[in-house]
């Protein structure tokens, strides 16, 4: 086919014009839909296979227990400690025990997955906490943001809203926030009022009048958008909305308190669970036994746990600001103030033990012709007060499997709490809760804790979009690879390649452009394959949920 | 021919439109000095409020060193945790600066001494030239005739722009 130069020239324009004005084309696509964005963060990484990690999601899945650390059931009475990998059939999955357990409101655990895709098995190629947190929003390190792409999309008088954690806030995934049209996020602080953050309250007898600001914008040009905003905000009123936020806010604290005490009837947590007891420990150790790795299972960053009941130390537990997060993200969602939100949910404290040493305290000497362990000096057992982290390489598995159990049976009953206000305010369908943390965990050998395992992620994608549980991504059934920490560590959630993936294992841009596909965005990186289609309605899996038997992979 | 310059024109525009830059703020200690100079010894306690705790908002990071300063009245303080030296040295236009601008300028127009001005031209006048020490009368001319009232001028030259951008 001839051109002509003319034409040729006359198509320039056109192309610069094309490649100058996505941004004038999104924001005129988003004023007609809205969708709702809200990432619940677990920075740290706590063990997701007591919650939404599948490890064996149908019985013939392949599925290898070679470290008890991955166990969804335990008991320990003296030194004996029993635990196994357990799961129940929740619709047409087998999950973790903890689905089973009753809600607050009398529904099944597993009912806040019922419209939901669970993608495991994603592999985020570097280690590193902040490194993957940040990517955790943005494709290309540096580059634009889903948040920021969200926010610059969005007809809502403020950007993205992101509740910071107190530890390096600005390096994890708010830090990553960039827009293309310059905007700034809110970042709300751990330490700060949330409401006070954001609304002011005004006396009315000098609230400037909607002449006066249209006077300035006469004289000194100030943006009339942006004027309109604050305009918008000007008209709220401050003092119904503090009490709203306040009523929100008891009543999430209603929900956490009601948990916390519900602790004792859980199944997961009704067997025994006993600290160390140094008087059942004299039996013959090898010389070869260190001191670590005999206490480790009841390790607590250090500190060895004496008491008779493990669980005893969640009657104080308490959840930072958890209640505040939900309550904000869904006052400003009501009064339609914002459309994207990042919680950074912060593990939980306060734990309190009656009797703990620290394992210096602890040697192994000959008596009678054997080795035992005992106490160097008993005065220093104490009551000990312990400050939980998701990110547990020195938490061991008793310390872990009690506190984490615990922590997402409240995470769990907060986000039923949260869908059920989206779907009672009709915005089910179109908002998506992405909860996620930055990668898996590895198990160690000795009981002692768990590892990075980057090579698996897990997002969980809760929205009505979805008409039912559904599951993707392939995991490797033993890891047997060059990482020293993944070595033959049996099933943990190691992402495998999926055939349709062209033989590659999901990247976490497969995931996010399945969030863009979602929140109808234009997708962050054009080569990456979404890992959803839109099938009457409803969003469903491309590929299924493979565990390999793949011992080279 | 006609088209042709049309689409050129129009093209030409979008990409000035899309590649100029966006303008930057100063930092909250510009606007604390600035404002304390305008409004004197009441103004303090309101633009500490408003602009201490907000580093992120205003612009302007603290200082982590804080605690070897001798001067403890600093704004430099890290309010909300040591992070906040991470806080931009200038911030660019957002809805939620000018929010918390706007009732710090309501609040810095409804002090008693500045409902004191009345009518008193030379007093607005002199008010006028703390912000703007460098313009011209005619402009000053144009704000007192053109407001309705004295918290309106105060008002409209606090949450000006032309004293905020770098």
């Amino acid at each position: 086919m001839k051109i002509s130069r003319r034409k040729f020239n006359g198509l320039i324009p056109a192309g610069i014009f094309s490649l100058t004005n996505s941004q004038i084309i999104n924001a005129l696509e988003s004023k007609t839909n809205e969708n709702n964005y809200i990432q619940i963060n677990l920075f740290g990484s706590p063990s997701r296979w007591y919650f939404d990690s599948i490890l064996k999601p149908t019985s013939d899945s392949p599925f290898k227990h070679l470290n008890k650390m991955i166990s969804t059931s335990a008991s320990s009475i003296g030194h004996e400690i029993k635990a196994s990998y357990e799961t129940v059939k929740y619709k047409k999955l087998n999950v973790p025990p903890l689905w089973n357990e009753k809600l607050v409101n009398g529904k099944a655990l597993g009912s806040i997955f019922d419209n939901s895709l669970i993608i495991r098995g994603c592999d985020m190629i570097l280690d590193g906490h902040e490194n993957i947190s940040r990517k955790l929003v943005t494709p290309f390190q540096g580059g634009e943001s889903l948040t920021g792409r969200l926010s610059d999309r969005s007809t809502r008088v403020f950007p993205t809203i992101q509740y910071l954690q107190d530890t390096s806030p600005l390096s994890t995934t708010p830090g990553a926030f960039k827009s293309s049209l310059d905007k700034s996020p809110i970042n709300l602080f751990e330490n700060e009022d949330y409401f006070d953050a954001i609304f002011i309250t005004q006396s009315n007898s000098s609230k400037p009048s909607e002449e006066s600001i249209n006077k300035i914008n006469k004289f000194f040009g100030l943006q009339s958008s942006s004027l309109k905003k604050i305009r918008k905000l000007d008209k709220l009123n401050i003092s119904k909305l503090r009490n709203k936020f306040n009523h929100k806010v008891n009543a999430y604290e209603e929900v956490i308190k009601k948990t916390i005490k519900s602790y004792s009837s859980l199944s997961v947590l009704s067997k025994d669970i006993s600290g160390f007891d140094i008087t059942n420990h004299s039996h013959s150790y090898t010389s070869t036994d260190l001191i670590y790795d005999i206490t480790a299972p009841y390790n607590a960053n250090g500190l060895i746990v004496l008491d008779k009941d493990l669980k005893k130390g969640l009657n104080s537990i308490i959840f930072i600001k958890l209640a505040e997060q939900f309550a904000m993200t869904e006052l400003l969602l009501e009064e339609k103030l914002s459309s994207s939100f990042i919680l950074m949910v912060m593990p939980p404290g306060n734990i309190k033990f009656e009797k703990a040493t620290s394992h210096e305290n602890f040697e192994i000497v000959q008596k009678n012709g054997r080795e035992i362990i005992q106490l160097r000096d008993s005065s220093k057992i104490s009551p000990e007060t312990v400050d939980f982290t998701f990110d547990t390489h020195d938490y061991g598995f008793l310390f872990e499997y009690v506190i984490n159990n615990a922590f997402f049976y409240t995470l769990g009953n907060c986000i039923e709490k949260f869908k059920d206000f989206l779907i009672t305010h009709d915005i089910y369908d179109n908002s998506l809760i992405h909860l996620l943390s930055e990668f898996e965990r590895t198990p160690k050998h000795n009981l002692a804790g768990s590892d990075h395992g980057f090579q698996g992620h897990t997002s969980t994608l809760i929205s009505g979009k979805f008409q039912d549980l559904n599951i993707t991504g392939n995991i490797v059934t033993n890891s047997k690879s060059k990482h020293v920490l993944n070595n033959n560590n049996g099933t943990w959630g190691m992402g495998a390649p999926i055939k349709g993936l062209g033989n590659r294992t999901i990247s976490y841009r497969n995931i996010l452009n399945t969030v863009c596909d979602l929140l109808q965005v234009p997708r962050m990186s054009k080569s990456d394959a979404s890992l959803v289609y839109k099938k009457d309605n409803s969003w469903l899996p491309i590929f299924g949920a493979l565990n390999i038997d793949n011992e080279d992979v | 021919m006609k088209m042709f310059r049309i689409i050129l024109f129009v093209t030409f525009n979008l990409i000035f439109i899309n590649t100029q830059a966006s303008k930057l703020y100063k930092s909250r200690f510009f606007y604390y000095n600035k404002l304390r100079f305008v409004y004197g010894k009441p103004s303090e306690a309101i633009l500490k409020d408003i602009l201490k705790t907000n580093a992120y908002i205003f612009g302007g990071p603290c200082n982590p060193y804080e605690h070897s300063l001798t001067d403890k009245e600093s704004l430099y303080e890290c309010n909300k945790g040591v992070h906040e030296f991470k806080a931009p040295l200038h911030t660019k236009e957002s809805t939620i600066k000018l929010y918390k601008l706007s009732s710090l300028c309501t609040k810095l127009s409804s002090l008693r001494e500045i409902t004191k001005y009345k009518d008193n031209k030379k007093l607005w006048e002199k008010l006028f030239y703390k912000y703007y020490p460098l313009d011209e009368a005619p402009q000053f001319e144009t704000i007192y005739n053109k407001t309705a009232s004295n918290f309106e001028i105060s008002y409209s030259l606090c949450m000006s722009e032309k004293w905020q951008t770098l």
